[in-house]
């Protein structure tokens, strides 16, 4: 229900961005932003360096969005792979960081060298669709996943009825697995 | 007939259901599959230590921004001005200048407004723009969080770009640091602009609104209209 509030306003999201619409880019950045730079943060070690690959992503998704295909999968998968190539480059040193620019969006090998962890880019995706399933969901997961409570005490704490939490746990799992799924070219449609 | 996502949520979650649904998932290949990979997701979100996500400085978005050639490219349509390099922006002295004058001539009438509902967009904070020459309060601007989002929603009077165009902009109370919000179309007079949650702690608390040049500078003009500080 959330995931889709932000992107009711008549055109999808997804749309708009490969129309060029620069407000579209905006609301990419701030949803996808954080994870892009943790990803980055973790395979260069460095704020600087991180900082200056998000600017990359951004740059490199914005400029070839026209060939970003929604059927093949989702922008925030779409975003991971571009941050993993931009990555790759920047350990590779064999492009300086601006061809990144240019030449992300062709397919190439990667390089496996400064890759972060197939394990870590999940969680941070998790980690990032979690803080995006809106209020109060994302507190009642935290409550439940990180605060170790029991159903009935975040019942309780929020003064929600039990029903409604335990609802709220399962339908925000099931949108964890299905951004999961969508970053790992997984759709299955459900 | 599989039992719905829900059902299997629960199965996944280790909630007690009823023996039929138990029987059916336990002996359906399909119903396996995802009350595993539910349990998978399950496993990474409470995974030990959690990853913390870290959002970028806001200055990556400037960055982005001018390198876009920003509001004017949009308008003029030209991709070439995409090619131009990155440069830090710097706070024109004007500013400096009127936050040494005494900040912020347009009205410090920010009030923290009591949030609403929190499904539809509650307004987080609020202050009247009022124009730099007169103080005369021509419009306003309200920070609304709608689920994760926050949104800066701008409204003014009608406003006289010239032949260029209007700009809106947060500027940082240390006076050194801005960014630009968007653009008011022509004949607009009423904008939602989507901002990143962490503007208003780092202090991006002055909205601004200015008039702007086709003049392939990304920087502010200088030529503002109306201004109002948001409270802290």
């Amino acid at each position: 229900m959330t995931g889709d509030d932000i992107e009711s306003p008549a055109t999808p999201l997804i749309e708009r961005f490969r129309e060029g619409d620069r407000d579209a880019l905006a609301e990419v950045y701030q949803r996808w932003s954080a994870l892009v730079y943790s990803i980055a943060l973790r395979s260069v070690g460095n704020r600087s360096d991180a900082e200056d690959l998000t600017q990359l992503v951004f740059m490199s998704a914005w400029r070839s969005r026209h060939t970003f295909r929604p059927e093949s999968g989702s922008l925030a998968g779409w975003l991971v792979g571009i941050t993993r190539h931009s990555c790759a480059d920047h350990h590779a040193g064999r492009a300086r960081l601006h061809a990144v620019l240019n030449s992300v969006a062709q397919e190439r090998v990667l390089e496996t060298h400064g890759q972060v962890e197939d394990t870590v880019v999940d969680q941070l995706v998790v980690a990032n669709g979690l803080a995006e399933l809106g209020e109060p969901r994302t507190s009642i997961l935290q409550l439940a996943f990180f605060g170790e409570m029991t159903h009935e005490e975040i019942s309780r704490r929020l003064d929600l009825p039990l029903g409604t939490v335990k609802s709220h746990i399962r339908r925000g799992l099931i949108e964890l697995r299905n951004r999961l799924k969508e970053v790992n070219g997984d759709a299955s449609g459900r | 007939m599989h039992p719905d996502d829900d059902l299997l949520a629960a199965v996944a979650l280790g909630e007690t259901i009823d023996d039929d649904t138990h029987q059916h998932v336990w002996g359906c290949i399909e119903c396996r599959r995802e009350v595993g990979e539910l349990r998978d997701v399950l496993a990474i979100v409470t995974q030990r230590p959690p990853v913390s996500l870290t959002k970028p400085n806001p200055d990556v978005w400037d960055q982005i921004e001018a390198q876009l050639g920003r509001a004017g490219d949009e308008l003029i349509s030209s991709d070439r001005r995409d090619d131009r390099r990155a440069r830090p922006r710097r706070i024109m002295p004007w500013v400096a200048g009127a936050a040494a004058a005494g900040l912020v001539v347009g009205g410090v009438s920010g009030a923290i407004i009591v949030r609403g509902d929190e499904a539809t967009s509650a307004v987080v904070a609020t202050t009247a723009l009022k124009t730099l020459d007169t103080d005369r309060a021509d419009g306003t601007a309200n920070v609304e969080r709608r689920g994760s989002r926050l949104d800066l929603a701008v409204r003014t009077g009608p406003l006289d770009a010239g032949s260029g165009y209007i700009e809106v902009w947060l500027i940082n109370s240390d006076q050194k640091r801005m960014v630009s919000v968007g653009v008011l179309p022509p004949g607009t007079s009423e904008k939602r602009f989507p901002i990143a949650a962490d503007l208003l702690t780092q202090g991006y608390l002055i909205v601004d609104v200015s008039r702007e040049a086709f003049d392939d500078k990304p920087q502010h003009s200088g030529d503002s209209l109306l201004r109002g500080t948001l409270p802290a």
